[in-house]
């Protein structure tokens, strides 16, 4: 009874976006407060309707209906209940439902800012953008209800299920999806609004602050679930690295980096009335890359643990959504840039012009990922060879365009609008310069020449960091305004500073027995005892390892192997020793019986240095995004 | 320095419009020379003649590990790959990925060395007990094994 409820609801919310798409268009051409407020109950109700699917389909998660195929191919009674719910989008059906019942709310949202004065221009964009937003909820939901139902029923009822892989039951990764679908679908927000922009011939350079808060609430999401993804691999796939240049990573990079490039072209279009085309513009391919990234990882062309199944007509019918996507949306853009109003000029040592020269680094960065990303698909197309491309290339391509945008980080924020006076910028610049100098040569001196990446990258960090201090010590009776910028880039610099010292990252593969001591590098491992453990899907084999190190205790460490039951799955546990310097990192392998009867175990040791900064960075990061957004709204609500 | 005119504008901006598409596409098409590797069966290998034979470069080797042919010596492991038609001796130091067995999938990333003995840099197995890597399934449909085919998934990491 319940999945069918779910599912009527999903075929009403077909209907009720078809409507959505088309009465506020209308009602906004012809100014006609009706249809307007139609398009606004339109979209609560499809907002209603979806959140009562999404919510059906973690009911049956929850109390495990395996009658219904999508829980019983993907949940056990076994599984604890944090990973039943989580359940309900980690599945290709389930997660497709997060998507839409993202996108309905974010409808759901730009529908609460349409009042009932029909001359207020605001409310006519935020109508049409809800237009728009209808019509891509009717592309997703016909994409849930013809390709990928998540009520479809099995018969006769299985008495258990297949349980969820292994990899994926863990805190980190469960709540990773939402955050990264906030991302990639809060962008749907900021594509509706450019395309409400280009069809409202009275917009101007300020209306464009409209999609503010939209692309930071979005940029803050995805840099945090990009963080979330990326810790986990780094903790729960055990190979001690943090960032793999993975296909599916790099659908959620490309994004984060035309997001990234939208923030600041956007401050300079609704501030300065600077690069306003360039901004619509970005705002469509920004979301276009979301879809892009959708289509990768949901279609099965790329091999991963979230590629669920392997349908053709998927990958189809997302690429179709696409194509119509970005097809409509660059027709619409052809026919209308050029009523938009013009753009201010400036100098290009300006705030502006280091705006454009991040962004045009970004995007070139980005082009550079999507090539890299997408060669090894085309080739196979085109010549059938199977190639990879590794970690080398992106680091030798993507990396090198990223370092002047660290470096414009540190210029912009001191440059003024319109036009700059060179000579002001070397002086206030010159403290921050010698602090990143003198770091390099410290860097030198106590590591040596190692690695190129790391001391580039400690240099820029320090002087991001510097520069950013610097930067807010200018305003110190009035922070709060600065305070998103702030936090944005000084948490970019803790990143740049923990990925900087994971280049100096140590691994020593040892195999020990119960009893053993061994040196791997400055640290003597101790390896004490092994003894049983249980969890409620698995059984474990628990190693207790003192590490010392100069002939002091520093930590204890219980890495585990485990045997998850139900898919019969072993996958092994880390333990990590987190400090602000670094990390320990201790892996357990396998046990082998040896030529004299011993038991050994492959044991694996890494030193990562500053990694835990990574992510700490990524959260001020977000933080500092959200924190644009909460100033935005308190701005309007004052207004 | 002033605020420049359109049309100086325009044509600053698409000088440096160009200038940064040609440096990324040299560093593109540099690093896409000599950053890609090839999947290669343990047939092509043994049989045929492949590139990365002569020039010691880098190539992934997909196959089954073949049953009884696993040994250890200390953290250094030595298997044999086979597509069940040919196989080839791979050596390898380190741990090895949680689903790593005797007849299941693998692909190893590394090169061939001098006496022909693959000296593999990274092990990838499959994520799930279901699946099987799809670069696997082809070298064992290639090598004329129907049957072998599984759904296809999962190598590396999410």
């Amino acid at each position: 009874m319940m999945p069918e409820l779910g599912l009527y609801c999903i075929i009403l919310a077909v209907l009720v976006s078809l409507l959505q798409s088309l009465l506020p268009l209308r009602g906004a051409a012809r100014h006609d407060s009706g249809f307007i407020q139609a398009g606004r109950r339109l979209a609560y109700a499809q907002f209603g309707l979806v959140t009562a699917a999404f919510l059906t389909l973690m009911y049956c998660h929850v109390t495990d209906d395996f009658s219904v195929m999508n829980v019983a191919l993907n949940s056990h009674t076994t599984k604890p209940l944090i990973y039943k719910i989580s359940g309900t989008w980690a599945s290709h059906e389930g997660s497709m439902l997060l998507w839409v019942f993202i996108l309905s709310l974010c409808g759901a949202l730009m529908a609460r800012g349409i009042t009932r004065d029909v001359t207020d221009i605001h409310s006519l964009i935020r109508a049409r953008a809800v237009g728009v937003q209808g019509l891509m909820g009717f592309g997703f939901l016909c994409f849930i209800l013809f390709t990928s139902n998540p009520f479809a029923r099995v018969w006769p009822a299985p008495e258990n299920g297949h349980d969820m892989n292994p990899l994926l039951q863990d805190p980190g990764l469960a709540f990773h999806p939402p955050f990264l679908y906030i991302g990639y679908v809060g962008f749907s927000a900021a594509f509706a609004l450019a395309a409400a922009l280009l069809l409202t011939r009275e917009a101007k350079a300020e209306d464009l602050r409209l999609l503010r808060p939209w692309v930071l609430a979005a940029w803050s999401s995805l840099t945090f679930g990009i963080a979330m993804g990326s810790w986990w691999a780094y903790y729960e796939l055990g190979w001690g690295g943090y960032w793999f240049w993975d296909p599916v990573e790099n659908a959620a990079l490309m994004p984060w980096l035309a997001g990234t490039a939208l923030v600041h072209s956007l401050t300079a279009a609704f501030r300065r009335g600077a690069l306003m085309r360039w901004t619509i513009l970005l705002s469509i391919l920004c979301f276009s890359l979301s879809l892009l990234g959708t289509f990768l990882v949901r279609s099965g062309v790329l091999t991963s643990v979230h590629s669920f199944a392997v349908d053709p007509a998927r990958g189809v019918f997302i690429l179709s959504l696409l194509a119509l996507a970005v097809c409509g949306a660059l027709t619409l853009y052809g026919m209308r840039a050029d009523k938009l109003p013009e753009s201010n000029l400036f100098s290009p040592l300006s705030r502006e012009g280091a705006m454009l020269a991040n962004n045009l680094f970004l995007c070139t960065a980005c082009a550079t990922l999507i090539t890299g990303t997408l060669y090894p698909l085309l080739l196979n197309v085109i010549t059938g060879g199977i190639i990879s491309v590794g970690a080398p290339y992106f680091n030798s391509t993507v990396l090198p365009l990223l370092i002047p945008v660290a470096a414009l980080m540190v210029i912009g924020p001191f440059l003024d609008w319109t036009e700059q006076r060179p000579g002001q910028l070397l002086r206030i610049l010159m403290p921050s310069l010698t602090l990143a100098g003198a770091t390099i040569l410290l860097t030198l001196y106590v590591q040596g020449f190692h690695s190129v990446f790391g001391l580039v990258g400690f240099g820029l960090g320090i002087w991001l960091l510097a520069g950013t201090a610097q930067d807010g010590l200018r305003f110190k009776a009035n922070l709060m305004p600065q305070l998103p910028r702030l936090l944005a880039h000084g948490g970019l610099a803790l990143s740049i500073l923990g990925m900087a010292g994971s280049c100096f990252s140590t691994e020593q593969n040892l195999s020990m027995q119960v009893g053993d001591r061994a040196m791997a590098g400055a640290y003597r491992l101790s390896f004490l005892s092994t003894q049983d453990a249980e969890g409620d899907n698995y059984s474990a084999t628990r190693g207790l390892f003192q590490i010392e190190k100069d002939d002091q205790p520093i930590a204890t460490m219980q890495p585990e192997q485990r045997l998850y039951t139900i898919q019969g799955m072993p996958l092994s546990h880390v333990a990590i020793d987190t400090t602000a310097m670094g990390d320990l990192y201790l892996a357990l392998g396998e046990a082998e019986r040896d030529d004299a009867g011993h038991i050994r175990y492959a044991v694996r040791f890494h030193v990562n240095p500053l990694t835990v900064w990574i992510w700490i960075g990524g959260a001020v990061m977000a933080a500092g995004g959200l924190s644009g957004v909460g100033q935005h709204l308190r701005r309007s609500r004052t207004k | 320095m002033k605020p420049l005119s359109k049309k100086q504008a325009r044509l600053y901006g698409l000088l440096l419009f160009l200038a940064g598409l040609a440096t990324a596409t040299t560093l593109v098409l540099n690093a896409l020379g000599s950053n890609i590797s090839y999947f290669r069966t343990p047939t092509e290998v043994v049989t045929g003649v492949i590139p990365e034979k002569q020039n010691g470069r880098g190539f992934r080797l997909g196959g089954l590990v073949e049953k009884g042919s696993l040994s250890h010596e200390g953290t250094r492991i030595r298997f044999r790959v086979t597509d069940m038609k040919n196989s080839l001796m791979v050596t390898y130091d380190g741990t090895v990925p949680d689903l790593f067995r005797e007849g299941q999938g693998v692909v190893a990333e590394g090169r061939i060395n001098a006496s022909g003995v693959f000296e593999a840099t990274q092990l990838l197995a499959k994520h799930d007990e279901k699946y099987q890597p799809p670069e696997v399934t082809k070298a064992l449909r290639d090598a004329g094994h129907p049957d072998a085919v599984a759904p296809a998934e999962s190598t590396t990491k999410p």
